[in-house]
């Protein structure tokens, strides 16, 4: 819940959401629905005004700053719509940049890094920087980043948002890979024709649950 | 370009933090520079009053180089007269000499300082009178009737402005004078004099070897200043060769009258220029940043001109029409902070300076200040105007689009400023550490005496009026009198104060020597006169022998003491109480032996930042009587508050003997070395602001930094970056920057101290410990001026973070 002057705003009310692990869910609704408040409490970046929010079975919604950080860094990896690479680093460098959060050694943070660019297929591009890549090859990046350290789920907003139809199937496609290999994906999308490619659709309408396909199968 | 300027003041007028931060910044460093500047504008630009083609006044010493090659002596009168009579390059050259001069026709006596100064020298000056006329050739004769030219002030203040104050008749040290004119407001040539009279020199009391005149001369046109040294020289030889015994080895030296007189104050002064320019440096630095991250901020609204068709051109003069009214306003308010500057600089110069040191504005320093407000305007306005008016069209006016966050030629530049600022406060806040450190040392040199609770002050008794032995007489009546001033613990007399630079330099030999051949070979000393008790009224610890007593006068043995020094370096391996030792004032003349009786501790007198290393041999005064000598009294309380009580002491043994210079002998003390306080305070004062400009530079980059960087904060945040994660971003970009002033810096001073040597006593320019707390200094300062950003990006929203723009 927002507040805002006089006025109280629902961003999301009456939210009862269960993901299992190696779900694909798609979030889908129009503009102004709740998708993106709803993936901010899913990661961890902003707590809700009431419920709780369990994540492998703890209580996450009221930890302290440096807590959700912590497991957000761990538990959690981000694919942001405007890509947001570092502009500054290499591709190696902001594919690296979440596990340097963690004190892993830098051997095994080599170990991780390469592995989730030739994940994606971005293991040639290691010393580019972001401007020298296109959107697609970026957003891949940008799923490299996410994948780098094992999260127990990807939350994706909108991955395609910024990206052509050819580069977004890309992405879809790459998306679709890493749920065939057992991650778990819950992805905010305002595009039918990719909220589609989930198990799950989860539609919301002025912050509320208005169908769910699974609990409709 | 009047549109230009009036769409440029409405910009400002929006944006008033910019202005106000980026006007204030400028005004400080032209306020600074203009201050300065004007210091320099009074010393060596500005036309001394009056005099015609001042261009070709010279100043003329002689000096002797094997005793010292940088101290000049006067000119001796006898060879006063041979240059004038044989040289032929000059137009003119006189010769002057100040002198206490006391009125006496009203209630009480006036001392003034006056100048007795050959005839002919206001007309070869070129210099005319207000009222009545100068001098004429004939009233230069000794035994010619006196006359006097009076000072504007004098005739203003003490003659209350009488018109007719011509033909009349007063009293001038004891004698009746007339008064034959008034020179113009201004006129105290060649110091500080109040009034003039002629020369009217008895050769026979000045022979050669006195090298007591001061000179001055005036070039012929079309002569050049080599071709009068190389003739006044080869007069010098000529002399020293017909009279060896006073001139053997002596030279001449010839220099700009305006070269000579400042010269110890004009090297510092230049260094404070460019002290005072690294700080507007520093100022426009900042104002540069400010213009870098304003242009970028209106990318959007210079890419819409520039699709419209506005030209390059166009943008980067309208953008510096900007820079030209900040220019313009930061000299208006830089003259209003230099006239209050001009005023602190005035109030801390402890002494009177000469008369043409007149710190007043004129077009030269509004021009300076209008020059470097406009100057300063291109400087820091050209780039963020060049850089400013060339966007990337299609991203600066579409919104979103981007090829990564962060990074850009743009933050290049402004971290490059950054860097400059940093090591320029670097240089100047290691040239006010060694001044200071300089200046502390001389403030903590044991000078020999206990100068607390002190008070001094000048008694002289005009020669023309009074006799040697009047007054040995007079300071023996003198003396008691001022002791028995209720608060007085004791109380003695001195040809020369500790620590004054007011004393000379004696030739002398021991018993058993023979005769030098010439003066300046002989072994030479500091000597001074002084009563019985000055080594009590001064703390002076007497190591060997016995003090001065009243006993020691005209009738009895003639002794002396000697200083340690003294004791050590003419009596190495024998004791010399007893030993003999003779003053020579003239060769040929039988030496007036004098009996060691006592050896004293060593006493600077000296000015502290002009020691020469000379023993020091002191005579009883009542053995040696001379005309002039500071009194000095210690007392139980504030010596401040005993100068009245002097003067009635002095009026009561002659009521035609007035006091001056009343000090306290700290006063004199911290006097020695004003100028090394003075400089080193205003050093001290720029690179304090250097240091705060720069500081607030780099505040300004970081907050900056931190604003563009929010984005880029906020992902970190997301994908797990602690607070410390974050601090350590900021605060590790801010590190390098000082990192990399620092070590810039730490070169450029390294070479740059060298200009000080010279003006630092004690401490090398290169003293490790100045550089070491000085960096420490700044890389603290600059930390702080990280942290605060830093703490800032701490705190931000990821959720907000992620979504700014």
């Amino acid at each position: 819940m927002f507040l805002t002057d006089e006025v109280e705003t629902h961003a999301l009310s009456g939210i009862h959401l269960d993901i299992r692990d190696g779900e694909y869910i798609s979030i889908a609704g129009p503009s102004g629905c709740g998708k993106s408040t709803l993936l901010s409490i899913l990661g961890l970046l902003d707590t809700p005004s009431g419920g709780s929010y369990a994540l492998k079975g703890s209580e996450v919604a009221n930890l302290s700053f440096p807590e959700r950080a912590r497991i957000r860094n761990r538990e959690i990896g981000f694919i942001f719509q405007s890509f947001n690479l570092i502009g500054d680093l290499s591709v190696y460098e902001n594919v690296e940049l979440p596990l340097t959060y963690r004190g892993m050694s830098a051997g095994d943070r080599k170990s991780a890094v390469t592995q989730a660019l030739e994940r994606v297929g971005m293991g040639h591009r290691a010393k580019h920087l972001p401007s020298q890549l296109s959107g697609g090859q970026q957003q891949r990046v940008a799923v490299a980043r996410a994948l780098a350290g094992k999260p127990a789920i990807l939350l994706a907003d909108e991955p395609t948002g910024n990206l052509d139809s050819r580069n977004g199937e890309a992405v879809m496609d790459l998306l679709k890979e890493l749920h065939a290999g057992g991650a778990t994906i819950c992805m905010v999308t305002h595009d039918a024709r990719f909220a589609q490619h989930a198990d799950r659709t989860v539609h919301l309408f002025d912050g509320r649950v208005v169908e769910d396909n699974r609990i409709a199968a | 370009m009047w549109n230009d300027l009036r769409f440029g003041a409405r910009m400002l007028v929006k944006t008033p933090a910019f202005t106000i931060i980026a006007g204030l910044a400028l005004a400080l460093g032209i306020g600074a520079s203009t201050t300065t500047f004007s210091v320099i504008n009074a010393l060596l630009l500005k036309p001394w009053p009056y005099i015609q083609d001042q261009e070709r006044v010279l100043y003329v010493s002689e000096y002797f180089p094997k005793i010292s090659s940088d101290h000049d002596n006067g000119v001796a009168y006898p060879d006063y007269l041979d240059f004038k009579q044989q040289a032929t390059t000059l137009e003119g050259f006189g010769t002057t000499s100040i002198a206490t001069m006391i009125l006496s026709d009203g209630e009480k006596p006036d001392r003034y300082l006056g100048a007795f100064i050959t005839a002919d020298a206001f007309s070869f000056l070129g210099v005319k009178p207000m009222l009545g006329r100068t001098f004429r050739a004939e009233e230069d004769r000794h035994g010619a009737a006196p006359v006097a030219l009076l000072g504007y002030e004098i005739w203003q203040n003490h003659f209350g402005s009488d018109a007719n104050i011509v033909g009349r008749v007063v009293t001038i040290n004891g004698k009746r004078v007339t008064i034959v004119g008034v020179m113009r407001k201004g006129w105290r040539f060649p110091e500080a004099s109040d009034l003039w009279m002629p020369l009217q020199i008895e050769e026979k009391e000045n022979p050669r070897g006195n090298f007591n005149f001061a000179c001055f001369a005036k070039m012929k046109r079309g002569v050049s200043i080599e071709q009068v040294r190389s003739e006044l020289q080869a007069i010098a030889a000529r002399i020293a060769a017909d009279h060896p015994q006073t001139n053997t080895g002596g030279s001449v030296r010839v220099k700009f009258f305006r070269e000579e007189a400042v010269k110890d104050a004009k090297t510092l002064t230049l260094l404070l220029m460019g002290a005072v320019l690294f700080v507007h440096l520093i100022a426009c630095a900042n104002v540069a940043n400010l213009l870098l991250a304003r242009g970028a901020s209106r990318a959007r609204e210079i890419g819409i001109r520039l699709a419209l068709g506005a030209g390059r051109r166009v943008i980067v003069r309208q953008l510096l029409s900007e820079s030209l009214i900040l220019g313009i306003a930061g000299s208006a308010l830089g003259l209003l902070l230099a006239i209050w500057g001009i005023d602190l600089v005035m109030r801390a110069i402890p002494v009177d300076l000469p008369y043409w040191i007149r710190f007043d504005f004129d077009w030269r320093v509004f021009t300076f200040a209008l020059a470097l407000g406009l100057g300063s305007a291109v400087l820091f306005g050209l780039f963020p105007a060049l850089q400013a008016s060339r966007p990337q069209l299609v991203d600066a006016i579409k919104e979103g689009g981007r090829s990564g966050i962060g990074g850009g030629k743009g933050q290049r530049v402004r971290n490059g400023l950054v860097v400059a600022e940093v090591a320029l406060a670097l240089v100047l806040l290691v040239g006010a550490g060694l001044m200071l450190r300089s200046f502390l040392k001389l403030q903590a040199t044991d000078i020999g005496i206990d100068p607390s609770h002190t008070l001094t002050f000048r008694v002289g008794l005009p020669p023309t009026q009074f006799k040697q032995e009047d007054s040995a007489r007079f300071f023996t009546a003198l003396i008691p009198q001022v002791a028995s001033i209720p608060g007085v613990e004791s109380s003695a007399a001195t040809t020369s104060l500790p620590a004054s630079g007011n004393i000379g330099v004696s030739a002398l030999i021991l018993e058993g020597e023979p005769e030098p051949q010439q003066l300046q070979n002989a072994r030479m000393a500091h000597g001074l006169a002084i009563t019985p008790g000055y080594l009590a009224t001064c703390h002076i610890p007497l190591l060997r022998g016995r003090d001065f007593t009243v006993a020691d006068n005209k009738d009895s043995q003639r002794v002396v003491l000697i200083d340690d020094a003294a004791a050590r370096k003419w009596f190495p391996n024998t004791d010399p109480i007893g030993h003999q030792l003779a003053l020579l004032e003239k060769l040929g003349e039988p030496p007036k032996w004098a009996t060691i009786v006592g050896i004293v501790r060593n006493v600077i007198y000296d000015r502290l930042t002009e020691r020469r290393e000379f023993p020091c041999v002191y005579v009883p005064q009542y053995q040696n009587p001379d005309w002039f000598m500071s009194v000095m009294l210690r007392t139980k309380t504030d010596p401040a508050a005993f100068g009245n009580l002097a003067r009635s002491a002095v009026l009561a043994v002659n009521k035609e003997i007035p006091i001056y210079k009343v000090k306290t002998m700290d006063q004199v003390v911290t006097e020695s070395f004003w100028e090394r306080r003075f400089f080193g305070t205003l050093f001290t004062v720029f690179a304090g602001l250097a240091l705060f400009l720069a500081a607030i530079g780099l505040y300004g980059v970081m907050a900056y930094s931190v604003r563009q960087r929010t984005q880029e904060i906020g992902v970190r945040m997301a994908l797990g970056a602690q607070a410390a994660d974050v601090l350590r971003l900021v605060t590790g970009h801010g590190v390098r920057l000082i990192a990399a002033g620092l070590a810039i810096g730490v070169v450029f001073a390294f070479f740059l101290t060298r200009l000080l040597q010279g003006n630092l006593e004690g401490v090398s320019v290169h003293d490790p410990l100045s550089f070491g707390i000085v960096s420490g200094v700044l890389l603290i300062v600059g930390l702080l001026a990280c942290y605060l950003p830093a703490r800032t990006a701490t705190h931000l929203d990821p959720v907000e973070a992620l979504r700014y723009e």
